[in-house]
Order: structure tokens, then C-alpha cells, then sequence
């Protein structure tokens, strides 16, 4: 049962990338549709290992997941604007051309979407600390942690000059 | 010979229990040691002023036994607290500036050091997924070919999880399985069709 729950939200999420990829096809680069690709991927993953690491009852999963995808679906939007958002301060750099008013409503845009991209995991992760035992709480910040950790790592890794790429 | 051991002859002569033949070295060492005679005197007046005190009656002898234990216990606690200074305590004052300077060494090489200042950074930002993320991509925008053999990977890491969960008797909508064409992987994640068991 628990399997199929996970199933159900994991469809659920990556439907939403769909949606999300294919509102976005039209209006912007390969370079940000496989940022969407690669962040659904990234968030189905997480799931999964979180659900295992967790070994969350068929209560909790039902409970928890839904709001899962609830959160993911606001995140991953924020994150596509702030993508968009750094990607132009970039160009007003490198331009020259920008007033200070420019610049200073594009940083304003950015700490603004950051605000509430970590105001959104939070709200999250008080909703699930809420519905986990101390045991599961402190097993999911180590699980943050690592998985976290295993990113940056796995990107490293690959960019290392010995590193075949294919 | 050592005074020590003629001084301990001196005590056994005046106890009677020394043999003719060690007396004879005794008498033979107090003609040129002076120290050793005055210690036999010394010892003599000793034992005089002893002789001088009164017969101890055998019904004193349990309370002197009890005082004796009393000033035994006393000196013993003494002795611990007037303990003589170890080696390790004088130096300790030399220790504790030698740790502490040894302890500022290892904070400056292990944990000041530019490079790992980065790396306490992260793991700041490492506790939120949604940093980790834009960390992430950041670095994999500045090139596209690393971004692709990276969701290939986590491709894969998706692929080991799915299998260990053994999902295979369910089904998926049909848009769901469209959605991984993006990543030029022409298999469905989760389904039996997608060769998932010859990629793996």
C-alpha cells in the first residue's frame, strides 16, 4: 500500500514537471528545460530515499506525501523564476548598460524569490516534523544532509579533469 | 661497604643479635667512620632515655594500640595531602600552554583554512535541499554536457531504487512515461517496457 502511495505521488510530481516542462518548451532555452528534467529527477529521488530512510508508516505516507507535492509544485516554480531572475542579473553585468535602479530591482527580485523559496521548505518541514517521531526527525536531518552532500559531491566527481565524460 | 649497612649492624649489635665475625667489621669500620659512631651514640641515648620510662601494664597496651591506629591514620592522611609533586604536575603549567598552542595549530591548518572555510559553508547551506539545488545548478549551467551525464546518473540512482522497491506489477499513465524522453533516455522509469532490466 505504502508502494502505492509513493507510486501515486511520485506520477504526481513528475506530471507536474511535464506541465511545468511544457509550459516552459516555448519560452526558454534546452539549458533550462533539462534544469526541470534534472530537478524532477532529482526530487523523485529524494522521495524515494527519504521514504526508505524514513520507514515512514502508510499513515504518515499518506499524509506526508501529498503536502510533498503540494510544496514541490510551488518550489519548483520559484526556482525556474529565480533561475530565470539570476540568468538576466548576469546579462545586466555583463552588458554594462543597467541603471542602479535596474540592478537594484533584479537583487530585489532574487532575495525576494529566495525568501520564499526557503519560506516554502520550511513551512514543509514544519509540517512533517509534525507527523515524524523524534526518531524519524533526526534520521531525515542526516538523510538532508547526506543526500545534499551527495549532490555536490556527484558534481565535483564529474568535473574532475580525469573524469570521462561521454 | 655503605655507613647504611654498618648503621644497621650498630642496630642489630644493640638488639644482641649480630654474629662475632660481622662485629668485628663493625668494630674495624667505627675506628675510621665518624659519622657512624655518633650515630651508635646517638641510638645508646636513645635507648637510655627509653629504660628511663615506666613499665606500660598490659591493660594499657589495648588503648595504646588504639592511639597508635589513631596517629597511623593521621600521618597516612597526611602524607596525601602533602604529597610530593609528580613529575606530570610540575610540568603540567608547560602542558597545558604546549595543548593550547598545539590546539590553536590545528584550528588554524584543519578548520581556517580558505579552502575549508568553503566547505563549512555548504554544510550551512547543505541542510536545505532547495540551496543544495541552486548550488547545484549554478554549477552545472556552465556546461551542458555535465549537466546531462549528471541526470543521466541520478537517472541511474532512480533506476537501483525503483528496483529495490520491486514497483514491476504496476502501471503508469501514458504521459507519465512520454515525460522521459527529455533525457534522450528512451526508457520509462518505472515499467517493465522501458528495458529497465537489460539497462540495468
Amino acid at each position: 500500500m505504502i508502494k502505492k502511495i509513493l507510486l501515486i505521488t511520485l506520477i504526481g510530481l513528475n506530471l507536474i514537471f511535464l506541465l511545468a516542462g511544457q509550459k516552459a518548451s516555448g519560452q526558454e532555452p534546452r539549458g533550462q528545460m533539462q534544469q526541470g528534467n534534472l530537478r524532477r529527477n532529482l526530487v523523485t529521488l529524494r522521495a524515494l530515499r527519504m521514504t526508505q530512510v524514513l520507514e515512514l508508516t502508510e499513515q504518515q505516507t499518506a499524509m506526508i506525501f501529498p503536502e510533498l507535492n503540494r510544496a514541490e509544485k510551488e518550489k519548483a516554480e520559484l526556482q525556474r523564476q529565480l533561475a530565470l531572475e539570476i540568468r538576466n542579473l548576469r546579462q545586466k553585468i555583463d552588458s554594462g548598460k543597467s541603471t542602479d535602479e535596474e540592478f537594484e530591482a533584479g537583487v530585489q527580485k532574487i532575495r525576494e524569490l529566495r525568501h520564499n523559496i526557503q519560506a516554502r521548505e520550511q513551512a514543509f518541514e514544519d509540517f512533517l516534523f509534525s507527523r515524524l517521531t523524534p526518531v524519524q526527525k533526526a534520521r531525515y536531518i542526516i538523510f538532508s544532509l547526506e543526500f545534499n552532500r551527495g549532490l555536490m559531491e556527484r558534481a565535483q566527481r564529474l568535473r574532475q579533469p580525469g573524469q570521462k565524460i561521454k | 661497604m655503605k655507613c647504611t649497612h654498618y648503621q644497621k649492624l650498630i642496630s642489630d649489635r644493640m638488639d644482641g643479635s649480630l654474629s662475632p665475625a660481622s662485629q668485628k667489621k663493625l668494630e674495624t669500620h667505627l675506628k675510621t667512620c665518624r659519622a657512624c659512631r655518633l650515630y651508635e651514640e646517638e641510638l645508646k641515648g636513645i635507648e637510655a632515655e627509653i629504660r628511663k620510662l615506666p613499665a606500660v601494664e598490659p591493660e594499657n597496651l589495648a588503648v595504646l594500640e588504639g592511639e597508635l591506629r589513631e596517629r597511623l591514620v593521621r600521618v597516612e592522611a597526611e602524607k596525601r595531602t602533602h604529597k610530593p609533586r609528580s613529575w606530570g604536575l610540575k610540568l603540567a603549567p608547560a602542558l597545558a600552554a604546549g595543548a593550547f598552542l598545539v590546539m590553536v595549530a590545528l584550528y588554524l591548518l584543519v578548520f581556517n583554512r580558505p579552502a575549508e572555510r568553503d566547505q563549512n559553508l555548504d554544510l550551512a547551506s547543505l541542510m536545505s535541499f532547495e540551496d543544495s539545488y541552486l548550488a547545484l545548478t549554478q554549477t552545472l549551467n556552465s556546461d551542458e554536457r555535465l549537466n546531462e551525464v549528471y541526470n543521466e546518473e541520478i537517472l541511474n540512482s532512480i533506476f537501483e531504487e525503483v528496483k529495490d522497491l520491486n514497483l514491476e506489477e504496476l502501471t503508469y499513465p501514458e504521459d507519465y512515461q512520454e515525460q522521459t524522453i527529455d533525457n534522450d533516455v528512451n526508457i520509462n522509469l518505472l515499467t517493465e517496457k522501458s528495458g529497465l532490466s537489460e539497462g540495468l
